[in-house]
């Protein structure tokens, strides 16, 4: 098994190596041979990574700690589906990973586009399996799941206590099928490029694998936000951690990508800035995987001495390098074919939210590489903590919410003094109504005042276009108003579902807002049967116990909640000691709520029956992964296929021609 | 139709400049140095008021407990010059957090307090991690 694995992705190696010439020859000299052998040569590569895959999955499901990587992630005692998930617990398993979902991807590209333009395929299929022969080369060369330990232990160490919980099982599978997801446009905007088919068809192509990028991106990064809230006790979801960023940063491009993709469909303009957009994608999935994978920026240790740091970078720089390179060749025929006019457009709007997420995303990468970047410079390792990206994304944050809530209600074009009277007092008042009354209620934070308005502000121009929609509908074909709002959502999907997604953001901002500017939090150290109390809640300790399950002994207190006198829950904050490991580990208790959580952590005990409690009242979280919940589920509604969308996509193939005209 | 082009250059511009602001006026405050306790102490009289993040050992056995479980009290060390300095932490302590852990405290650094006052405290597994502060499964896995 051991030799299998090795070999079929040194096997790997080669294939791709060898499909990369014969993509870009057969693109060249036109040859359909050459081209068809470089599609095979894709399909060889997916079954040798597909067979190091299954050898690695065996060794962990049969405890073979001869292997390096088995002995480090896994041991005996572990459930079986744990033992399964150890192949992304660490470094060398999750870029098989990645190299699996690549060739995968690629497969499936090459199998849905066969009957593409050639010349542009060849290039397509040049650019998946370069990006595969990267991965294939760590793999062989520099991060080996396969190394073989000189004396091999008689169990392994097993995977981390922290990390023994469901959200291990999705949260890396997801973000990484987010993170390929994001090769396949790489692939398709570089084969436009350099074949010179730079109409809407490499869009069109694009569109559908950036959707569902964004979808697994989304719930990839709320996944481990839940992990860190629920596992990790300190409170929070979000910590503006290096690992977190790296998720984020393509969420924001791509969300700038499915936004400025609108404009060029529409108006053929911001051609260029969307093969930008693209490849500042890719190539922040690749950062984020490095920095992710080798720690370096958290780390002591510099850049240099982490081993795959130097095949990393220099295929950053290398894919970087290339990529603009067509596109600074290609410039002269990526003009735009109308300009703007003015600010108070609806293309305006589009550009500005563009520029307002790309900002986000430079501000947060220079956050993060800030402290490899000083140590570079002044040989100083100075990192920037959460204030700085706090700081910098509330304003930014605040404009994007607003923007959202002023692009439906803004004309084409030209905005005229009158359109602006027609759609926004109704919308501009109730916000303004919200925040007075939020006001008088006694909240006198003003950046959550500012937020909570223009949220208000933002629900009404989403509920009115709803509105809007269904009655104009409703006089035409006499159903009723449910009816007609249902078929409204069917027949537009694009459109609509738009809106719904952006109602899913107002609520994640809303949630987020309230939940870091209200929340309470106390330490109480108490004796068997006495109380205490915080916020709403009065909780009576009734006492700490223990129990032994397979793997760990744990303690655990038994908490009794009440309001009004009234018992109206128990909570069981523990604490789990692994045999395997040293360190316990905290078991957060979490009374969720619609209004709020109350999260109880058990900090600690002494001998003299003291025991302590960190509690805390986090207002609205569930409101974020509702929020988000109603962000994915519309993505995946968005990304079936309907009657219109179809028809629309015939359509673009002949459409930059009528746009031209 | 020279015009609008200079409008909208002037409109990035000033967006730009905006966003650049924020970003300096952010890094400034929210600036954190990192040290180990030997360059602390070179650099230690310069440093008043400043953000910083140590890094260092538990001393074994300096670990107390607060009363009423307001947080701990330590002494950090240097494993090579013996260096030490004694640290307060009124947070929940983690669960990683004991003798001889790695630990990075994070805090303002007063010249004359006889005790550090540390915002944040990050401890490391002993003999486990390749130099990882506990946050993120990515992080943790590297064992």
């Amino acid at each position: 098994m051991v030799e299998l694995g090795h070999y079929s992705l040194v096997a790997a190696v080669f294939f791709c190596a060898y499909g990369m010439v014969a993509s870009w020859i057969a693109a060249w000299k036109r040859n359909s041979l050459l081209f068809e052998s470089a599609r095979r040569a894709l399909v060889a590569n997916l079954v040798l990574v597909l067979t190091a895959s299954v050898s690695l999955w065996t060794l962990l499901l049969t405890d073979n700690f001869r292997v390096e990587y088995v002995a480090s992630y896994s041991s005996r005692a572990m459930p079986k589906v744990f033992k399964f998930a150890a192949f992304w617990g660490g470094q060398e398993g999750s870029l098989l990973l990645w190299a699996l979902v690549l060739a995968v991807f690629a497969g499936l590209v090459v199998r849905q586009n066969r009957h593409e333009d050639r010349t542009f395929m060849s290039y397509v299929i040049f650019c998946l399996i370069g990006v595969s022969l990267f991965f294939a080369c760590l793999l062989s060369f520099a991060a080996n799941p396969f190394d073989i330990l000189p004396r091999p232990p008689m169990d392994g160490r097993g995977l981390n206590p922290l990390l023994q919980n469901w959200y291990m099982i999705t949260h890396p599978p997801t973000l990484f099928l987010g993170y390929v997801g994001l090769a396949v446009p790489f692939a398709f905007a570089l084969g436009a490029l350099i074949s010179g088919r730079l109409d809407n068809t490499w869009i069109r192509l694009s569109r559908r694998w950036m959707l569902v990028a964004w979808i697994f991106l989304t719930l990839g990064f709320t996944l481990g936000g839940r992990w860190a809230y629920e596992e990790l006790g300190w409170g929070g979801y979000w910590a503006w951690d290096p690992v977190e960023n790296a998720s984020f940063m393509p969420w924001l491009v791509v969300t700038a990508f499915l936004h400025s993709v609108m404009i060029t469909e529409k108006k053929g303009m911001l051609k260029l800035w969307n093969f930008v957009l693209v490849i500042i994608a890719f190539e922040l999935t690749i950062f984020g995987t490095f920095i992710t994978r080798s720690g370096v920026i958290s780390s002591v240790h510099s850049f240099a001495l982490s081993s795959v740091g130097p095949l990393f970078a220099s295929f950053l720089s290398i894919s970087l390098g290339f990529a603009l390179f067509w596109v600074f060749y290609r410039q002269e025929e990526l003009r735009s074919e109308h300009r703007m006019t003015s600010f108070l457009s609806r293309e305006a709007s589009f550009v500005l939210n563009n520029w307002l997420l790309i900002s986000i995303c430079f501000a947060v990468f220079w956050g993060t590489v800030f402290p490899m970047v000083s140590e570079w410079v002044a040989g100083e390792k100075i990192s920037v903590t959460a204030p700085f990206f706090n700081q910098v994304t509330w304003p930014l944050g605040l404009a994007l919410l607003i923007l959202t809530g002023v692009c439906p209600l803004i004309a084409w074009r030209q905005a005229s003094l009158r359109n602006f009277w027609r759609n926004f007092p109704y919308p501009l008042a109730f916000g303004l109504v919200v925040g007075f009354a939020l006001w008088i209620g006694g909240t006198r934070h003003w950046i959550a005042l500012a937020f909570f308005s223009a949220a208000a502000f933002v629900t009404w121009t989403i509920g009115f276009e709803f509105y809007k929609g269904a009655r104009a509908r409703q006089s035409i074909r006499r159903t009723g108003f449910l009816t007609s709002l249902a078929e409204l959502i069917l027949t537009n999907k694009r459109r609509y579902g738009g809106y719904l997604i952006h109602a899913g953001v107002v609520m994640v901002f809303v949630g987020i807002v309230a939940s870091s500017f209200f929340n309470v939090e106390g330490v109480f150290t108490v004796r068997e049967g006495e109380q205490f109390q915080l916020g709403g809640y009065t909780l009576r300790f009734d006492g700490l116990s223990q129990r032994r399950d397979p793997e760990k002994e744990v303690v655990f207190a038994r908490l009794a909640v009440l309001q009004n006198d009234r018992i109206v829950g128990h909570l069981f904050p523990q604490r789990f000691f692994y045999d395997k490991s040293e360190q316990p580990t905290t078991e957060v208790a979490i009374k969720p709520r619609l209004t709020e959580d109350l999260y109880v952590v058990l900090s600690g005990w002494d001998d003299t029956g003291s025991v302590s409690f960190h509690v805390f009242i986090n207002p609205l979280v569930q409101l974020i992964w509702a929020g988000i919940g109603l962000m994915a589920l519309t993505g995946l509604f968005v990304l079936f296929p309907d009657s219109r969308s179809a028809r629309r996509s015939r359509a673009t193939a002949s459409s930059s021609a009528d746009a031209a005209a | 139709m020279r015009l609008p082009e200079t409008k909208f250059v002037v409109a990035g511009a000033l967006i730009i400049a905006g966003i650049g602001y924020l970003m300096f006026s952010g890094i400034g405050s929210s600036m954190v140095y990192y040290f180990s306790l030997d360059e602390l102490a070179a650099q230690a009289h310069q440093l008043e008021g400043r953000g910083v993040r140590i890094s260092g050992r538990v001393l074994p056995g300096s670990i107390q407990q607060e009363p009423e479980g307001r947080g701990v009290r330590f002494v950090m060390y240097e494993r090579d010059s013996g260096r030490q300095l004694e640290v307060r932490y009124g947070g929940l302590v983690p669960d990683t957090f004991k003798d001889d852990a790695e630990v990075v405290v994070e805090g303002t650094y007063r010249f004359d307090a006889p005790v550090f006052e540390a915002a944040t405290l990050l401890a490391k597994c002993p003999s486990k991690y390749e130099g990882q502060a506990e946050r993120h499964p990515e992080d943790i896995s590297l064992n």
